[in-house]
């Protein structure tokens, strides 16, 4: 037992800790920012655990095992999306001048004032219970921590008056700046202290629960081990009542709310001071997660373990071990920490909400009985909006505590309100994806979504505390409908409540979503929104769907901003639009759109986007286009938009056939580059035969005094020279005609075995110089091709003479052998040497144009156009046939030309 | 006294060519040799230290351009004159032959006269 003054005392000191932080953080905020890092940034962002969190994981952990982990999963889940999704609704609330969540639905769909109170009054609904149970938290907390262990005597004023301190502290340090986009940087800064603060105090009790208490992880786990808890521990269908449906619920609905929840919305877009943060924030907020989960385990089964049967409720397991252990300042130390997590939650919800209450409600009020006020005394008003919205949040969430909130786990109070928050989903996701989603949509989806949250899950509750109804509604549905079971709607049994009421509000909200979107007309106003919501990059000015309005004159539109900015701000705003924009405007000016536009978004930052809306409205006399303008305009932009396809399709195409053409273009390129390298390398060919036979011959003609031998070497080398030139220039001829598929073909009939005795005949005289044998297996005559008898024969010529040109004069016995091999359908013609042989990395190049290939053994350049083979490949290719060679170097070599059997058709 | 003639290399993978300026230049009475590849060509000059050398570029193994770069690294050889003896094809960039190494270079088709008259300039220089 602690002394009540001892607490009371730490506590004092504790908020004055905080007041100390604010005020430090909101002066440092005038010279340097200290909340502009992504640490602070993502350390805010863990409001999102609560005092609900601090106790309850615990507790959950006790009773559900690792189930609990739901609700930080969903969040860690969403963390791969921040980058895309935070940003993009950073950017949106940046220009848009959003000041809460129902701003922003509201906003996105025309700047509606009956959304943003409906809204706003659901979000109220909604979240005060679930502010209740934070301050049920610290009450309970205070509670154990002086009463401990007998728990008699209960102080709800700790609650009260907690409220009144934090209803206090919002007041000085978030309506401090009448701006909605200032930051809040005192508030941050208490937040990030406390964000700190808790898990410090989270990690202490922790660590003494698994290493002074037990002996480490290990010790824990094997006692428990020991007693069969493990199971219930570690299996999610047994741990809950529907088994994997909800724990999947449950990650869907954490995952959802973690942006829903105005607390975590205000913290992610409208307090990131830099979209850069963001990046950095999403690892930095997993590890936090990680950390603060890390010991839940644990103290869950140490608690089950150490403390046995006893009634003990399992949420306060953290703090129990430290008080039975007699150390107070331990105890002190945690109830703190979750003290600390209930107010950072308190602070920023409440902040959140009263935000909205004032800015969708309260002033557009005020806004709309303007004349009631005297001007000077319209800025207090609105100032005043802001003040009492928040203590009226604070006192309706201590009253609902008193008076409803102590019926019911704190568990499901929480969970009620997160299902309620998200309803939100459908119309603030599909608003800034979806274009077409409308007003009506989006009425239509929130109310039913509301009703069947307030019938399956809300209504219940106030049956069972009999403040509404007969419970016999429960059991048998209303008037003995069974299909109408709040808790088992269309008969739909086997899920917990929670779950059930989730699926059916979700599933109708989503449906009546789409379909009022999607048959419904838009106003001019809507389409605005969405284009400027959904493509959040650009600035678009669209003025095709503004309403009608009449023409204003400067000093009109001044005195209505004067009224709700003061003459200074007004001023400075109007100064800042003659910068930036090189206009100015006298009083009898009538202005132009644009910058009442302008002057409409600075309104907005004061007094919010409705309230501006409202004001503006009026003093334009607007009118909306009626439903045929309207429908015009869509039809045209609908036009525009098929239009613009076309032409999309029609540069695709162009875009494709320059493609092509440039394709083309490369390939004569390439085409254009071989043929210069053929003349170039015809010509040098030629260039070395016509020298010799130029010199020789001036050598003849002015040396008549040479030997006899002498001139005939030099005659018969001009002579082969000659020949030389001859051959090159009919093979350039064949190799060209080839090429340009110019080459008359005579095909017909052919018998291989003629073929083979022609060509032998031809090379024979040559063969017999170089003494080379050259034998043929003896074919049958019948056996024909379809080919031209000519072509073929330069090809097998060409061959035999290679074999004759590279024999091997070192050799005894050189021969040429021809054989052939049919096959069913092709015959293979063989033409083996005993030569020089080609070199292995010789014989794929040796098909190419212009290859000629030294053999060192004659050291001499072979005589040769380095046509021959190319033609013959190509002559060969033309007959539907393949020509292929293997070799040994000083074995053999062997040329293997196959063609087809039976293939005329195929050839001609 | 007479002098001793000057002695000239010449390397070509063309054996008609090798004949036509062997002949030539036996009978302007100077020592001559021939090699028929780069190779060959390289043992040659190193035994036989020739005042010029007659070289043909594109030559399987080692070609004109690598040739002349080998016999520049050669100290022995350092008063060696090189003309080139060029198909056109690869001598397209005068200064490139010049780079690497040549003292002149000649483009077949070409006369007696002219190879004769290049001889001898580069001879006497």
């Amino acid at each position: 037992m602690i002394p009540l003054w001892a607490i009371i005392v730490i506590c004092v000191a504790y908020l004055g800790i905080l007041f100390g932080v604010a005020y430090y953080g909101d002066k440092k905020s005038i010279t340097k920012s200290i909340i502009n890092s992504p640490l602070v940034y993502a350390l805010s962002l863990t409001t999102y655990c609560t005092a609900w969190t601090f106790y309850g994981s615990v507790g959950k952990a006790a009773t559900e095992g690792i189930s609990f982990l739901a609700t930080y999963l969903g969040p860690l889940l969403l963390c791969p999306l921040w980058i895309i999704l935070f940003k993009k609704i950073i950017r949106i609330c940046r220009r848009e001048k959003i000041s809460s969540i129902s701003d922003f639905i509201a906003t996105r769909y025309g700047k509606d004032k009956f959304l943003g109170n409906l809204v706003t009054i659901m979000i109220l609904l909604f979240i005060i219970p679930y502010i209740s149970i934070q301050l049920r938290a610290i009450s309970g907390s205070f509670n154990i921590l002086i009463d401990y262990p007998t728990q008699a005597s209960i102080y709800n004023e700790t609650a009260f008056i907690v409220a009144i301190i934090m209803s206090v502290f919002i007041i000085l340090f978030g309506t401090r700046n009448p701006r909605s986009q200032e930051r809040n940087e005192g508030m941050v800064s208490v937040i990030t202290f406390e964000a700190i603060f808790k898990l410090i105090a989270f990690l202490v009790i922790g660590i003494y629960v698994t290493y002074y208490i037990f002996d480490g992880f290990g010790d824990i786990f094997s006692q428990a081990a020991e007693k069969d808890m493990l199971a219930s521990i570690n299996n999610i269908q047994k741990s809950l009542d529907g088994g994997y449906w909800d724990w999947f619920m449950l990650i869907i609905l954490s995952f959802l709310v973690f942006m829903l929840l105005p607390r975590q919305f205000h913290l992610i877009a409208l307090e990131n001071k830099n979209e850069k943060h963001v990046e950095k924030a999403s690892w930095i907020f997993p590890l936090y997660l990680f950390a603060i989960t890390l010991f839940v385990i644990p103290i869950a089964i140490g608690g089950k373990l150490y403390f046995g049967d006893t009634t003990f409720n399992a949420d306060s397991f953290i703090l129990h071990f430290p008080l039975e252990k007699g150390n107070n300042l331990l105890a002190t130390l945690v109830f703190l920490g979750g003290f600390a997590a209930a107010t950072g939650m308190i602070i920023v919800e409440t902040f959140a909400i009263s935000t909205m209450l004032s800015n969708n409600i309260l002033i557009p009020l005020l806004v709309n009985y303007l004349k009631v006020f005297p001007t000077s005394k319209v800025q207090k008003a609105i100032l005043f909006c802001r003040r009492i919205s928040i203590p009226i949040v604070l006192l309706s969430a201590y009253i609902y505590m008193i008076v409803i909130g102590e019926n019911y786990p704190m568990v499901e109070v929480g969970l009620i309100s997160f299902v309620g928050i998200v309803q939100l989903a459908p119309s603030f996701f599909g608003g800034i994806f979806w274009k077409r989603a409308n007003r009506t949509g989006t009425i239509a989806g929130l109310s039913i979504g509301f009703m069947i949250w307030f019938y399956t899950l809300l209504f219940p509750t106030l049956i069972r505390s009999g403040i509404m109804g007969d419970i016999s509604i429960l059991s048998e549905g209303p008037f003995g409908l069974n299909i109408l079971k709040p808790y088992a709607l269309l008969g739909l049994e086997n899920l917990n409540k929670i779950t059930h009421g989730f699926f059916w509000s979700i599933t109708a909200n989503i449906f009546m979503y789409i379909m009022g979107s999607l048959f419904t007309i838009p106003k001019g106003i809507e389409i605005q929104q969405a284009n400027k919501f959904i493509d959040a990059k650009i600035d678009i000015n669209d003025n095709r769907f503004r309403n009608r309005y009449k023409e204003v004159f400067f000093y009109q539109l001044y005195e209505l901003v004067i009224t709700f900015l003061g003459s200074e701000t007004a001023n400075s705003a109007i100064d800042h639009y003659y910068n930036k924009y090189q206009k100015k405007y006298l009083n009898n000016d009538i202005v132009d759109i644009h910058f009442v536009d302008y002057m409409e978004n600075v309104l907005s930052d004061y007094i919010g986007n409705i309230s501006a809306r409202i004001a503006i409205s009026k003093l334009l006399n607007e009118e909306p286009l009626d439903r045929k303008e309207l429908l015009e305009i869509l039809e045209e932009t609908k036009e525009a938009i098929t239009h613009s396809k076309k032409l999309t399709i029609k540069s695709d195409e162009l875009e494709r056939a320059q493609k092509t053409l440039l394709k083309a273009n490369e390939k004569l390129k390439e085409i254009d580059h071989l043929k210069d390298e053929f003349i170039l390398t015809i010509s040098h060919e030629l260039r070395t035969p016509i020298t010799s036979i130029r010199l020789l011959s001036e050598m003849l003609y002015f040396e008549p005094e040479l030997y006899s031998e002498k001139k005939e070497v030099f005659l018969k080398t001009i002579m082969q020279e000659s020949e030389r030139l001859s051959n090159l220039i009919d093979d350039t001829l064949l190799q060209e005609k080839l090429e340009l598929g110019k080459l008359t073909w005579e095909f017909d009939h052919v018998s291989i075995a003629e073929l083979i005795t022609n060509t032998i005949e031809t090379v024979a005289p040559m063969a017999k110089e170089a003494n080379i044998k050259i034998n043929t297996v003896v074919l049958d005559k019948t056996i024909v091709v379809y080919a031209d008898k000519v072509h073929l024969e330069r090809v097998l010529i060409n061959i035999l003479m290679n074999a004759i040109k590279f024999h091997d004069p070192e050799k005894d016995k050189n021969y040429i052998h021809i054989s052939s091999k049919i096959e069913q359908d092709s015959i293979t013609i063989c033409i083996e040497d005993n030569g020089v042989g080609i070199a292995k990395e010789n014989l794929k190049k040796i098909f190419n144009i212009f290859v000629q290939i030294q053999n060192e053994k004659q050291k001499i350049k072979p005589k040769g156009s380095g046509l021959g083979l190319s033609i013959a490949k190509k002559i060969i290719q033309r007959h539907k046939g393949i020509i292929e060679v293997d070799s040994e170097v000083d074995q053999y070599s062997r040329f293997f030309i196959t063609l087809p059997l039976n293939a005329d058709d195929e050839i001609t | 006294m007479m002098k001793s003639p000057k002695k000239i290399l010449i390397v070509d993978d063309e054996p008609s060519i090798v004949l036509a300026l062997e002949n030539i230049l036996l009978a302007k009475d100077y020592e001559v040799q021939k090699a028929y590849d780069g190779k060959e060509g390289l043992k040659v000059a190193q035994l036989f230290h020739p005042d010029l050398i007659l070289l043909d570029i594109m030559m399987p193994f080692i070609d004109g351009f690598e040739f002349s770069s080998f016999i520049r690294k050669n100290k022995s050889l350092e008063n060696t004159k090189i003309i080139f003896i060029s198909a056109k094809g690869e001598l397209t960039d005068k200064k490139y032959g010049y780079s690497k190494g040549c003292d002149d270079y000649i483009i077949k088709p070409f006369s007696t006269e002219k190879i004769i008259s290049k001889v001898t300039f580069i001879l006497n220089q």
